[in-house]
This record gives C-alpha cells, sequence and structure tokens, in this order.
C-alpha cells in the first residue's frame, strides 16, 4: 500500500472509530501512530511523533485562553446574566409577532459575547425563554427551534471555543480569529430576526397561530442599568481590549475571568464553594480540550507524512474543480461529518487536510476558519447527532416535546445558517474586512 | 484478588481527587498572574517576568493533572450517540463496547507512557542530583548545598536572565498523569463499568452537558 491510500485508510478509520464511540484523542492518536509505524515500517520514528505530540502539546501560550475563557463563560452563566439580557431584549421586541423569538436570538448573540460555548446558550436559554414563550401559546417547535438555532451564535460571535481550536489547528491567531467572527456573527443573528419576521407574516402556523402579546412590565432606569452595565463592561474589556491590541486573548480572557467573578460575587449567586466547582469544572473541559488538540496535532502530523494534503490537492486540481467545485464539495463534506461527528472532531479532521490547499490558492485562512466553523456548526442542529438538540431535550425535561420536535423546530434555522453560509464563503470581506 | 483491586481503584481515585485539586489551585493561580500582570503593565508599566513560562509550566500541569480525574469521571471528549442507541436496545453488546473501548484507551495511554517515561528520566538525571556532574564541582556533602547546585544544573526551559525553570517537574507531572490514566482505564475495562458511568469518587457529579462538549 501506499502512504496515500494508508492515509485514507487512516481517515475513514478515525471516523468510523469516533462514531463507534471511541474517545476521540485515543482514535486520533492511536490510528496515527499506528499509520506512521506502517508508512515508515520503523516503530521509532512512531514513538517519537507520539512523544513530540504529548511532550510539547501543550506548551503553547495561547493555549490559556481556554481555561481563562471557560472559566469567564461558567462564572457569567452562574451569575445569571443570561437572563438579563432576555429581559432587556424582551421589553424591546415587545410589540412584534414572534417578539419573544427575536428578543431570545438577540439575547443569544449578546450571550454568545461572553462566552465561548453553544452548550451553555442552549441550556441557559431553554429554561428562560422556552416556558416563557409557552406560556404566550407559540408553538412549542418554534420555541425550541429558535432555542436551538440562537444557540449556535455562542460558537461563532467571539470569545468562541471553536475558533480557538481552529485557531491552533490552522497556526492561526487567536486574536484574529476572534476579530472575524464579529461581523458573521452579526450577520446570522440578523437573517434569524428576518427570519422570525416573515414567519410571523407568511408562516403563522410555525409560530403559533394564537400568539399573544407579552406584558413584560417597564424597566426602571435603574434596573435597566443594572440589567446591562456589566455585561457591557464585559464585552469592552475582553473585545475592545484584544480589538485594540491593548490585551492579547490570553490577557482578555484573564480580565474577563476576574470582572465575571466580581460580577458573580456582587450579586451573591456565588461564594467560595461555587467559585471552586467552577474551576473543577473548567479544569476537566480544559483537560479534554487540550488533550484532545495534542492528539489531533499528532493526526496532522501524520496526514503530512503520508502526503495526504498534498495529494488531495492534486487529484482536485488534475480534475479542473476549480475553487467553486472544491467550496461545494467541502461544504457538503462538513454537512456529511455533521450527522456523524461533533463540532470540534469536524474541525480537528477537516481542516489539515484541506489547508494546504486553501493556502496554495491563496485564500485568507481567517475566512477559511469563519466558513469552517459555521459550516461544521450546522451539525449542531441536525440528525441523530445535534447536540443542541440534544441539550435542550434534556434541559427541557417535558414529554410534550419530543427530540423530534426539536429537530424540526430548528430545521428552518439550520437552512438559514447554510444561506449565511453561501454569503460568507462568496463574500470574503465579511470575515477579513475588520481585520484590515 | 477482588479486595487487591478494590484498593488500588481507591487509591488510584484518591489520587486523581488529589491531582484534581492541584491542577484547580493551578487555574486560580493563572487567573491572578495574568490580572497582576495587566495591571502592572497597564498601570505601573513594568510587567511581570515571566509571565509567558509561568503560563505554559501551568497548563502542562493544569492538562496532566487534570486528566486521571477526567478519565475517571467519564468525561473524555467522545461522541456517544451510537452506544446510546446501543445501549437501548442492547444493552449487553453496548457494555462489551464500552469495556473493549476502555481496554483499548488502556493501551494507547500505556504506549504513551512508555514514550514519556525517558523523557522523565533524561529530564532529572540532567540536574545530576547528588552525583558527579558531568560539568562542575563534584557533591560537596552538603544536603542543601548540592541541592541547589543541581537544581541550576537542570534543563530547563524559558529564557536564560529572564526566567527559568527546570523541566523535570514539568515532566514528572505528564508521566504521572498519562500513567494513572493507563491504570484507571484498565480498571474501567476490567470492572466493566457501565457505559457513562464513573469510578467511584467521593462528591462526583458527572453533568451530562458539559461531558463531551466544552
Amino acid at each position: 500500500m501506499t502512504p496515500v491510500e494508508i492515509g485514507i485508510i487512516s481517515v475513514i478509520a478515525i471516523v468510523a472509530l469516533i462514531y463507534m464511540g471511541v474517545y476521540i484523542p485515543v482514535a486520533l492518536g492511536l490510528v496515527s501512530f499506528v499509520s506512521i509505524w506502517i508508512i515508515s515500517g520503523k516503530s521509532i520514528l512512531a514513538f517519537n511523533f507520539l512523544k513530540v505530540a504529548v511532550g510539547d502539546g501543550v506548551t503553547e501560550y495561547s493555549f490559556a485562553t481556554i481555561p481563562l475563557f471557560t472559566v469567564m463563560g461558567l462564572l457569567v452563566s452562574k451569575a445569571g446574566v443570561g437572563t438579563d439580557i432576555y429581559t432587556v431584549m424582551n421589553r424591546g421586541f415587545k410589540k412584534i409577532t414572534g417578539g419573544i423569538g427575536m428578543a431570545t436570538v438577540g439575547a443569544n448573540a449578546v450571550f454568545a459575547a461572553v462566552t465561548g460555548s453553544s452548550i451553555a446558550s442552549a441550556s441557559v436559554f431553554t429554561k428562560i425563554a422556552v416556558p416563557e414563550m409557552q406560556r404566550y401559546r407559540y408553538n412549542p417547535r418554534f420555541a425550541v427551534g429558535v432555542v436551538a438555532g440562537s444557540s449556535v451564535l455562542g460558537m461563532i460571535i467571539p470569545p468562541s471555543a471553536m475558533l480557538i481550536i481552529y485557531a491552533f489547528v490552522a497556526e492561526q491567531s487567536v486574536g484574529e480569529m476572534f476579530m472575524a467572527g464579529i461581523v458573521p456573527g452579526l450577520l446570522l443573528t440578523a437573517a434569524y430576526i428576518v427570519t422570525i419576521m416573515l414567519m410571523g407574516k407568511f408562516w403563522p402556523s410555525f409560530v403559533g397561530e394564537d400568539a399573544g402579546e407579552t406584558d413584560t412590565p417597564p424597566l426602571t432606569y435603574a434596573e435597566l442599568a443594572d440589567k446591562t452595565l456589566p455585561i457591557s463592561l464585559l464585552i469592552a474589556v475582553v473585545l475592545g481590549g484584544i480589538y485594540t491590541g491593548w490585551l492579547t486573548p490570553v490577557e482578555a480572557g484573564a480580565a474577563g475571568a476576574l470582572i465575571a467573578l466580581v460580577i458573580a460575587l456582587a450579586r451573591r449567586k456565588i461564594g467560595l464553594k461555587g467559585l471552586w466547582e467552577t474551576t473543577i469544572d473548567t479544569g476537566y473541559i480544559t483537560a479534554s480540550i487540550l488533550f484532545l488538540i495534542t492528539m489531533a496535532s499528532l493526526y496532522s502530523r501524520m496526514l503530512g507524512y503520508a502526503d495526504l494534503p498534498g495529494e488531495l490537492h492534486a487529484f482536485l486540481d488534475h480534475y479542473q474543480f476549480g475553487f467553486l467545485g472544491i467550496m461545494i464539495i467541502y461544504v457538503l463534506l462538513m454537512l456529511f461529518l455533521g450527522t456523524l461527528l461533533d463540532t470540534a472532531s469536524i474541525i480537528l479532521i477537516v481542516v489539515p487536510l484541506f489547508i494546504t490547499l486553501i493556502e496554495a490558492s491563496g485564500h485568507s485562512l481567517v475566512w477559511f476558519g469563519i466558513v469552517t466553523v459555521i459550516g461544521a456548526e450546522i451539525g449542531l442542529l441536525t440528525p441523530p447527532l445535534g447536540i443542541s438538540c440534544f441539550v435542550i431535550k434534556a434541559t427541557l425535561n417535558d414529554p410534550n416535546i419530543t427530540l423530534k420536535d426539536v429537530f424540526l423546530g430548528a430545521l428552518p434555522f439550520a437552512f438559514v445558517m447554510l444561506l449565511v453560509l453561501i454569503v460568507i464563503i462568496r463574500f470574503p470581506v465579511l470575515s477579513t474586512g475588520i481585520i484590515q | 484478588m477482588r479486595t487487591m483491586v478494590n484498593g488500588i481503584r481507591a487509591i488510584a481515585t484518591r489520587l486523581a481527587v488529589g491531582a484534581n485539586v492541584i491542577g484547580t489551585t493551578f487555574i486560580l493561580l493563572l487567573v491572578v498572574i495574568m490580572n497582576v500582570d495587566v495591571v502592572a503593565r497597564g498601570v505601573f508599566h513594568a510587567p511581570l517576568r515571566g509571565t509567558v513560562e509561568v503560563v505554559i509550566f501551568s497548563l502542562v500541569l493544569i492538562v496532566f493533572l487534570q486528566l486521571p480525574n477526567v478519565v475517571q469521571g467519564g468525561r473524555l471528549t467522545r461522541s456517544d450517540g451510537f452506544l446510546l442507541l446501543v445501549q437501548s436496545t442492547r444493552p449487553k453488546v453496548s457494555r462489551l463496547a464500552s469495556r473493549v473501548i476502555d481496554a483499548v484507551s488502556c493501551i494507547f495511554m500505556a504506549l504513551i507512557t512508555w514514550t514519556m517515561w525517558p523523557e522523565f528520566l533524561d529530564a532529572f538525571e540532567s540536574c545530576s542530583f547528588f552525583v558527579q556532574p558531568e560539568f562542575g564541582a563534584a557533591p560537596t556533602g552538603s544536603l542543601w548545598g548540592d541541592a541547589v547546585e543541581a537544581w541550576g544544573r537542570c534543563d530547563y526551559f524559558g529564557t536564560p536572565g529572564v526566567f527559568t525553570a527546570p523541566w523535570w517537574p514539568a515532566k514528572l507531572a505528564i508521566l504521572f498523569g498519562v500513567g494513572l490514566s493507563t491504570i484507571l482505564f484498565f480498571l474501567k475495562a476490567l470492572l466493566g463499568t457501565e457505559y457513562g458511568d464513573i469510578l467511584p469518587e467521593p462528591e462526583s457529579e458527572p453533568s451530562n452537558s458539559q461531558r463531551r462538549h466544552p
């Protein structure tokens, strides 16, 4: 067998093993280790690759963004900031059909700017927004669909765990990836809001035939300030700090974590015990992600050794797919993998295969990252493994709303995501504009 | 036999929990150090020396001291749709698959431990604690004086003159983390915990929402 054939078999084996439930870092690491051994015919090289991956895998300053932004996100969730934004937004969208839906989308977008995880968004807003929409006789499918759809904003609007993971795989700056995520994130937010508006007009049966106007009481200025100032400060420090270059992403994460802690403490939402538990959770998440990244680096070295990215490039060149053709193949591949794997695995598996190709074609790797993250995130909403949908179903704990309802409700939003993805592919400036 | 396995299990889980406490402390330390650095630089124009090195060092400790606890709690990243599906229709098959996966993971972690052992030894022996070093003075016999001398000889990371730290404690943490994970995977495969189950540990609360995903 040629190295390339072994490489192709390895990629397929990894996808199959992960699907069967093997721990993702183990699948990536073990298959890569065995492939390197087979290709080189010597065990020493395989052991050396493994040694370098584990020994030097986490010794990278910017990896510190992961624990810091995780701790910040968990603290912010505990501080009840999500509920605050939602209340404010709800008041703003009070008079419109589907208003609570738009408020949920808007609140999710703001919440996304202080957390990096769709899971956090999905569970927080399932608890707040779904019961409220049911109270005002919205269609349950619409209610869960809105929450599922808007939860993906958590991983596109910075800070975002997926943008960080991509930055590592593609060797891009975390700060630039964050900045590039802002406009596409806002674009998707706007697209969702417009979609809900159009649904209210042309598809009222989906939104809820007799959905009523909410009777949110008006907010006093003091309440408004209390609900918006802390989060504004947090966003200003984190994103402002990175944008002006005053803070590195790592420093911004640390400063954000401290501010989030102060907010949570000031509101008496957290004590020493709560802080310790939050930090332990952060540790679990950090160790899992970084161990995963370590093994992904072994995988991408294996691919390079088998020269699979180069061969893929040559293959696509030979059959003259053209850049448009390549992007179509890429998006279809991600949609397909989205039905089998979770977002992080898709990014870690697919990006090393295509990155040489994109770089050679002279396109921006930052733009490619945004395309990848959004493309891989569509899988969060589609069956059978739409994790956002699972989280919503689990958090909701309501036998009247089935998993099928959640998936069907999320489907229109997955479709809107795909449309936005096409726009972002067509107009790279949407992603790269803010950096230049 | 059973009591021995249980004894090993008790020790292994206790070690994992203990290591977790140290790792968690380093996360808090990371937040504090970075903030002190930002304030020192922004307000007093005097950044801390060696922040980057301390951050990297903490990362190694955080990851590898937490890893055993992650393994034990069944929180290592996986995509479990298929296993859950099988569990509902053929529970026996699902349980067997879980054990096989844990056994394979045990082998993989053992491979890593095998490669990291000489790494740690090299880093540690570079200090030549209590033996005649290749260069420099022979041990004087004064325990403290020799230890300080040796500490200075260790393979280090960082920039000389700014901040350096010996490599071996970091390598030891890696070795400890992967070694203990090997043992924990072995126990899981041996005892055949239910899919998603954890090896018992005081006050553990596996939360589904965060197990698979950041």
